[in-house]
């Protein structure tokens, strides 16, 4: 008997705003606990959420990129329940009419591309975080995070291995993070994942499903899936009774324990919240945003490889990162030569990432500083072979390039009459070479035109060089 | 002197005007009275007369130099479930017996923008729920000519009816909800109980401003002017009167007052119409179903976690189960218990979900009556034993449900010599023509004409 396993995602990604979902405190990761909260999201009788209109434009975002219907009437429900990292006992979500639905992603694993289909996708807050390690006595509560604007994109039940699970996971991060909807930061729980796993014959009704919470790298998901399989195929085959339950996974030993059963599970009491109004969208508040998405994965990879001429894997490696892909192209802003961008981004500039000099989140240097860079170095306005010299220092001195120029020297500066001199000097130095380029032995021509390269750097550009020893040579 | 327990708003305003007194003067005069009568009535929490002889000080300031409105300077009084900063709101809970707000509500930063004097907190039932019936006392012993309260099923109307008392309930949204603890979030409004359906539209005029913090207000978006039609003729106004506010939940005393009173308003030109509201029979019932659903939902914040009274126990369940049954009273809980029960998986398709199906009925019956009706007539609030169920008021309730404005004016007194009171249902934002009405009976009304003894 052959078991297939039916694999479903919820994925929560919180959205990129500057404010919570519905109250004005920031929204930024961290912070002193309890310092980024307000009477609104530490529910003090008498405050009301306001929805944040940025928070509705992201989903939206989301839905589009996702290739989902969106809804043009959306509202708002309550989802009951006790827990002291939900000040108000409820959080806000949509149970009954999302913002989003219908949408698919493909996918690309070892055995071709799958079409994921994508259930619905809505729009909800999240709650504080406890910290229960401080004593045996009691815990503490941290509200920053209480009122985060999450969305949370539900799956249909189309995935079967770890590996497609991961690639869907990948692929619809790496979208969130280039529609600027989510930093896609898993480490942080920017972006969380539940999975919903069941095992049966081929052809068979769906098995009993298990749902593991809160997995926080592709990763652990990858390992709790395979667990999963490995338990619930056990299981199967020795006649072992499965439930419906909510598991954890555990990081340190890779198995997935049972949190709750099915008849523990929690009756949310969902209703329509009262204090906030139905969101109506008109068709061209929607184009407003659909316009405002930035170019996604696909269309960058078929830009780069095709009117740049950048090859397949140099491209990939560039749109791997979204903050790599912009620096790249906010680089051509100031040069536009993506060829050469792109050699030394992912030379130069890679090694020094890989070496721990830069940080790409926080570079030391914009992209136009690098592009003015290559620019320079293409131009003959310095040697290229001097650019590496450069951008050390821009680096440990955070120089721009011109200053970094300046004070190296590096500047070429095409002094006509010292070439002259040089190459004078040249040609009476090596009278047998000269004799034999003069006999039509041209190969030696490299070596005059090194020697005087090695006395002129920086003075001139190596054309101006090549021009003045051909004549002299004649 | 200005005799303060009969004063209107517009007459002190006439008097600080006219310089026959100062608003520091006025403010002492009502504080006398209140300490002299408040031990034995209980109807405010507490006293502030320092802070209000700081604010009429103010107020007078504003006055002399020629600036400030109709409410500039006097005194008002504001329910205990609408949040006052610094002072003590306890919204007449245990759990939040220490409260003290760190902000206004919005109506209450409107009010003292106005340059209002606020003398004290009008005790209320547990977050506002049955009435407001302290406020009514506080208003009709001469505490304040005007007090600043809360309505969710009629808590406004029935306090304005038992204490011969004028108040309005205005359209959901007129009145900012932020700061006023919620009861059940989709019927709560704030408006004003007076002795005129005039001074209602001066606080209305003040406080009927959209506040972005309350998403579902939308303030005064036609800039009426609530008193400009206040002592205009009400020639050839329709005034509908459904039948089924006449039945058998209406004791005689009352039907024979509202009728009387609807005669008078024929007298100066009203058309009356004969009408039916079908299904307001199930009112209570809905009303009772979705604003339970709602309190429970709304009170789940008080685990004895954040603020309010903490309980005891080994677990965060055992806690919270100590705090809340501790900290709220048995009327509470049994909306509480009640709420959780038609919101459950099981009940939510039998119960919250046909009560909303006949919320919209009963809006959709309203709107069909004021199509051709300027406004319905009816009792204020049935009295005879058997009408009250569940604890709500099928008179109230209804215009509550719908959503439209409703103002309560006395039309007679009753045997024992209570008032009675009748009310004035308008169309969504129509809250100048009832006031208009209700200003134009209260210009005829002389209690001894309408004596039906």
């Amino acid at each position: 008997m052959k078991l297939i396993p039916t694999i479903g995602l919820e994925i929560h990604a919180e959205l990129m705003t500057n404010s919570k979902v519905f109250c004005s405190c920031s929204a930024e990761y961290g912070g002193t606990p309890n310092s980024r909260c307000c009477p609104g999201c530490s529910a003090f009788p008498g405050t009301l959420p306001v929805l944040n209109r940025k928070a509705a434009e992201l989903i939206i975002k989301a839905g589009a990129v996702l290739n989902c219907e969106i809804s043009r009437t959306t509202t708002w429900d309550r989802k009951n329940y006790f827990y002291p990292d939900l000040p108000r006992a409820y959080q806000i979500s949509q149970l009954y009419s999302p913002v989003c639905r219908n949408g698919h992603v493909i996918i690309k694993t070892s055995d071709g591309e799958k079409r994921i289909g994508i259930k619905q996708i809505h729009l909800e807050e999240d709650a504080g975080k406890l910290i229960h390690d401080r004593s045996p006595k009691y815990s503490l509560a941290d509200y920053n995070r209480s009122g985060m604007g999450l969305i949370e994109i539900v799956t249909d039940p189309d995935l079967h291995t770890a590996e497609e699970a991961c690639a869907f996971v990948e692929k619809v991060r790496s979208m969130l993070q280039y529609a600027d909807i989510c930093n896609g930061k898993m480490e942080q729980g920017s972006l969380r994942c539940d999975v919903n796993i069941s095992l049966a014959p081929e052809g068979a009704p769906l098995g009993v499903r298990a749902e593991i919470k809160n997995l926080n790298s592709v990763r652990s998901i990858s390992r709790a899936v395979e667990y999963e399989i490995y338990r619930q195929t056990r299981a199967i085959e020795n006649n072992e009774p499965l439930f419906q339950q909510t598991r954890r996974f555990s990081d340190t030993d890779g198995e997935t324990y049972a949190m709750r059963t099915k008849e523990n599970a929690h009756d949310y009491r969902y209703f329509p919240d009262p204090d906030i109004p139905a969101l109506v969208l008109r068709d061209a508040e929607l184009d407003a945003i659909f316009a405002s998405i930035p170019k996604m994965p696909e269309e960058r990879f078929t830009q780069y490889t095709g009117e740049y001429g950048i090859t397949a894997s140099d491209a990939e490696i560039l749109i791997g990162n979204k903050i790599l892909s912009d620096f790249f192209e906010n680089a051509l802003k100031e040069y536009d030569n993506p060829k050469a961008v792109c050699a030394f981004i992912l030379t130069e500039l890679l090694r020094r990432v890989n070496l721990g000099e830069i940080e790409l989140e926080n570079p030391p240097f914009s992209a136009s500083d690098l592009g003015r860079l290559v620019k320079y170095g293409y131009t003959d306005k310095i040697s290229r072979g001097d650019m590496k010299e450069i951008l050390r220092a821009m680096i440990e001195k955070r120089k721009t390039p011109e200053e970094a120029c300046d004070e190296g020297g590096f500047w070429i500066k095409e002094d006509l009459k010292l070439v002259e001199s040089v190459i004078d000097k040249v040609i009476e130095n090596n009278p047998n070479p000269v004799a034999q380029y003069r006999n039509g032995e041209q190969k030696v021509f490299g070596f005059l035109m090194g020697q005087a390269s090695k006395e002129l750097k920086g003075a001139a550009t190596p054309a101006a060089i090549k021009q003045m020893l051909e004549s002299k040579l004649k | 002197m200005t005799d303060i327990t009969n004063a209107t708003v517009k007459t002190l305003h006439s008097s600080l005007k006219k310089r026959e007194i100062s608003a520091e003067e006025l403010c002492t005069e009502y504080l006398e009275l209140i300490e002299a009568m408040n031990p034995d009535l209980k109807a405010l929490t507490d006293v502030i007369g320092e802070e209000a002889l700081c604010a009429a000080k103010n107020a007078q300031l504003r006055l002399d130099k020629g600036e400030g409105g109709t409410l500039t300077g006097i005194p008002a009084i504001v329910n205990d479930n609408i949040l006052t900063e610094g002072l003590v709101t306890s919204c007449g809970s245990k759990m939040l017996e220490n409260f003290i707000p760190p902000y206004n509500a919005g109506a209450v930063e409107r009010l003292e923008d106005a340059g209002y004097v606020l003398l004290g907190k009008a005790c209320v039932d547990e977050f506002g729920l049955g009435g407001s019936p302290r406020s009514g006392i506080a208003v009709s012993s001469g505490f304040s000519p005007y007090s600043l309260s809360s309505d969710t099923g009629g808590s406004i109307r029935r306090a304005s009816n038992f204490y011969g008392l004028t108040g309005l309930r205005p359209t959901y949204g007129r009145v900012s909800r932020y700061g006023l603890a919620a009861f059940a979030g989709s019927f709560d409004q704030i408006g004003p109980i007076a002795r005129t359906a005039e001074d209602c539209a001066f606080v209305l005029n003040t406080i009927a401003v959209r506040d972005p913090r309350d998403a579902t207000s939308f303030g005064n978006p036609d800039g009426s002017d609530f008193t400009e039609k206040i002592g205009t003729s009400i020639k050839g106004m329709k005034i509908a009167i459904p039948k089924e506010f006449f039945g058998d939940n209406i004791s005689d005393e009352t039907k024979n007052a509202v009728l009387k009173a609807s005669k008078e308003l024929e007298k100066q030109g009203a058309i009356l119409i004969d009408s039916s509201l079908e299904i307001i029979e199930y009112t209570a019932e809905v009303f009772f179903i979705i604003s339970s659903a709602e309190a429970s939902s709304n009170l789940s914040r008080f685990d004895g976690v954040n603020f309010g009274l903490r309980g005891e126990g080994q677990t965060y369940f055992e806690q919270i189960v100590d705090s809340r049954n501790r900290g709220f009273g048995d009327e509470i809980k049994l909306r509480i218990l009640f709420g959780n029960f038609v919101l459950s998986a099981q009940n939510y398709d039998d119960y919250f979900k046909k009560a909303k199906a006949l919320r919209r009925k009963i809006k959709a019956s309203y709107d069909e009556v004021l199509k051709t009706a300027d406004a319905i007539l009816a009792p204020s609030v049935s009295d005879s034993a058997h009408s009250q169920m569940f604890f709500a008021d099928f008179c109230t309730v209804s215009s509550s449900l719908a959503g439209l404005p409703c103002v309560s004016t006395p039309c007679g007194y009753k045997a024992t010599g209570l008032p009675i009171g009748m009310s004035l249902t308008g169309r969504r934002l129509g809250e100048s023509t009832v006031l208009q009405i209700a200003d134009c009976f209260e210009r005829v009304f002389a209690p001894e004409l309408f004596d039906v003894r």
